[in-house]
């Protein structure tokens, strides 16, 4: 506890470096923005700006990354609530009542209320975040490679059973992006994998190409190919809730903040789980009061508090433990690496300071998403109706300079070319290409685990299921495979038959 | 041949993608696993050698791409809104094959140009394929739109974050 609170005040004095502010505020500010238009999320938008956070430095490029993810959240619940068009994901879950509210007439109010929601779901979040990550990390040090080892399946396993889409799919894709992990020399024996005999090749192939085609290029096909929403009426109403609205609020606030702080630490959840999870808890304990699909307060409050937590509390499972728990995380461990900084335990060992950075950077970056996004409102929707084509040319072109001015080798342009296609091949098949990423990040330390494992036990596999928390955590990844097998059986059970009219 | 009718006519439909790309991601695990052969398995302690993982996962990728190319072409797809054509679902196709097909070509000559003629050109002509990627582009616009791409590009790279990258000719 002392120390999670030496960790928030070094933080804190760091975080309030101009240049460290500045980052912050872009991060939201761009958060917000990607989060207002529907079609290009924050995995993209993160993915797309990696080039540019070559200069800046370590603790800057990850507040800015991660202000643009939560920032994303709350802009999500702008147009959510607006326009019924949410930016991303978790927005689905705030529109349902957020919407009414606004057909109400109450759209302000409901700004407001998601804004403060947001806010003390970060809140939160962040305490949690500060409490948490040392013992976190202190306890992932004492493990050895066998765990690590059997960590990181559960991680895979985690991350391809709550991916939508087919299961057997979803694993296919996560071992062809396991496969790419692995081009390149391998460390251990020096033997050239998959290079075909391309010298850029023998470094692996980079994670930027990898990440901006499938998600970014992909997404901007998705968004452009889409017709266009037509441009809604907007009436600029007040912001400010009332008191009443604050009154009924401020409890579903803080349950969806603990709630959403608590699915972000899982690896492999989403914001979209943890904002369901909140709205279920909530109509499950007021079922019979408030005005639930006529228009809830506590409707947009208890999802936007828990989205928000739970994009801020994913971090954990990311710095403590090297796991990303999804999309976005695995994104930003990218950046990490690319910054010389792996993500896992030795992170908060050795970097403290930038793990306490990050925490307080969540911290005021929250406040900042208050102050400035209510006013800001007419803006984000004036936006939305800037034609996407010429987002996507200024997306693109922005895009290859920047890996073209970064890596100086055209190589990558192709890559990301073969990357983009196959992104859009994936969006057409309606596969998601999370499992590819989760893959990609995962395989090269899971190989290095599993061969330090079996150099130490001489050969022995059965050195798995000796340790109990390697075996306790084969049999959760034999848990989590087995409910998702589950879970597609029961929904497909569940779906009438095609003959049915 | 009945079968064979049978896979056809759902090939032919929109399942078409989720049958394709689960193949071709099988196709490329067999082809990884030819390769991953000519590698060491297993080193003289018996731990796993350079083609160990990339083997196991060239098998993994064949096997699980084959089943999901089986499921897709198993599951029942829904019945298309119109006949093709004529269906409301063509419009967003089409403009989503063309959006494709402008941005993965903006991306190819980007790469093409770049290296060779710097990135002003480079960025013009991918500015351009990009802003023709819907149907309502005009050429006017479509030119300004470049221009203004290429002078932000310029003062973005060279201005904000001084890369020595050339602007025009081969680097």
């Amino acid at each position: 506890m002392t120390e999670g609170v030496a960790l928030l005040v070094s933080g804190l004095a760091q975080a309030f470096d101009p240049t460290t502010l500045g980052l912050c505020l872009a991060g939201v500010l761009l958060g917000t923005l990607v989060g207002v238009l529907p079609g290009l999320g924050p995995v993209a938008t993160i993915a797309l700006l990696l080039p540019i956070t070559f200069s800046l430095p370590t603790a800057g490029a990850l507040i800015m990354l991660a202000g643009i993810y939560y920032g994303a959240q709350y802009g999500s619940s702008t147009t959510a609530i607006l326009l019924r068009v949410p930016g991303e994901a978790s927005g689905v879950v705030t529109a349902q009542e957020g919407y009414r509210l606004a057909q109400a007439g109450r759209g302000g109010p409901a700004l407001g209320i998601a804004a403060l929601a947001s806010l003390v779901g970060g809140v939160l979040s962040a305490l949690a975040l500060a409490v948490v990550m040392i013992p976190l990390a202190r306890w992932s040090v004492t493990i050895g490679p066998a765990e690590t080892a059997c960590l990181m399946v559960l991680g895979i396993a985690a991350a391809v059973a709550l991916t939508r889409g087919s299961l057997t799919a979803n694993w296919a894709l996560a071992a062809f992006g396991a496969l790419l992990g692995l081009i390149g020399t391998d460390v251990a024996g020096g033997h050239p994998r998959f290079t075909f005999g391309i010298p850029e090749l023998r470094d692996g192939i980079g994670f930027i190409p990898l990440a901006m085609g499938l998600f970014g290029v992909a997404e901007l096909i998705r968004a452009l190919g889409a017709r266009e929403q037509d441009s809604p009426p907007l009436s600029a109403t007040s912001a400010w809730p009332t008191r009443a609205d604050l009154t009924s609020a401020l409890a579903p606030a803080v349950r969806g903040g603990v709630i959403g702080t608590a699915v972000g630490l899982l690896p492999g959840a989403s914001t979209l789980l943890a904002a369901l999870a909140a709205q279920a808890s909530e109509r499950g304990l007021f079922r019979r009061h408030g005005a639930w699909g006529h228009g809830e307060m506590a409707g947009v409050a208890a999802p936007e508090a828990a989205n928000n937590a739970a994009a801020q509390s994913s971090f954990a499972p990311l710095l403590a433990l090297g796991l990303p728990a999804n999309a976005v995380m695995a994104v930003i461990a990218g950046a990490m690496v690319l910054q010389g900084v792996a993500p896992g335990p030795a992170v908060v060992t050795h970097h403290p300071e930038l793990i306490g950075a990050i925490i307080a950077s969540l911290l005021l970056g929250n406040g900042m998403l208050v102050v400035l996004n209510l006013p800001l409102v007419g803006l984000w929707v004036a936006v939305l109706r800037v034609p996407l084509r010429w987002l996507a040319a200024f997306v693109v072109v922005v895009s290859c300079g920047g890996l073209w001015i970064s890596t100086g080798s055209a190589v990558d342009l192709w890559l990301l070319l073969a990357f983009s296609l196959l992104g859009w091949a994936l969006l057409r098949a309606g596969m998601d290409a999370t499992p590819v990423l989760t893959g990609f990040v995962l395989a090269p330390p899971f190989e290095e685990a599993l061969r330090r494992t079996l150099v130490l036990a001489r050969g022995d596999w059965g050195v798995f299921l000796e340790s109990p928390l390697s075996a306790t955590l084969l049999v959760a990844t034999v848990g989590v495979t087995g409910i998702a097998v589950w879970r597609t059986h029961w929904s497909v059970s569940l779906r009438p038959s095609g003959n049915c009219k | 041949m009945r079968y064979l009718q049978v896979i056809r006519v759902r090939v032919r439909n929109w399942t078409r993608s989720a049958v394709v790309v689960p193949l071709v991601l099988a196709a490329l695990g067999g082809a990884a696993g030819v390769i991953a052969t000519s590698l060491p398995m297993l080193a003289r302690n018996g731990t796993p050698a350079s083609g160990f993982m990339p083997a196991l996962l060239a098998g993994f990728l064949t096997v699980l791409g084959l089943a999901a190319a089986v499921a897709a072409l198993a599951r029942r797809p829904d019945p298309p809104d119109r006949a093709p054509g004529l269906g409301s679902r063509d419009i967003p196709q089409r403009q989503e094959v063309r959006a494709g097909l402008a941005l993965c070509l903006a991306v190819g000559l980007f790469a093409a140009l770049a290296p060779a003629a710097g990135l002003l050109p480079a960025a013009g002509v991918a500015a351009v394929v990009c802003l023709v990627a819907t149907e309502e582009a005009r050429p006017a616009t479509v030119a300004l739109g470049a221009l203004t791409l290429m002078v932000i590009t310029a003062l973005l790279f060279r201005g904000l974050l001084g890369s020595a990258v050339p602007l025009f000719g081969a680097r």
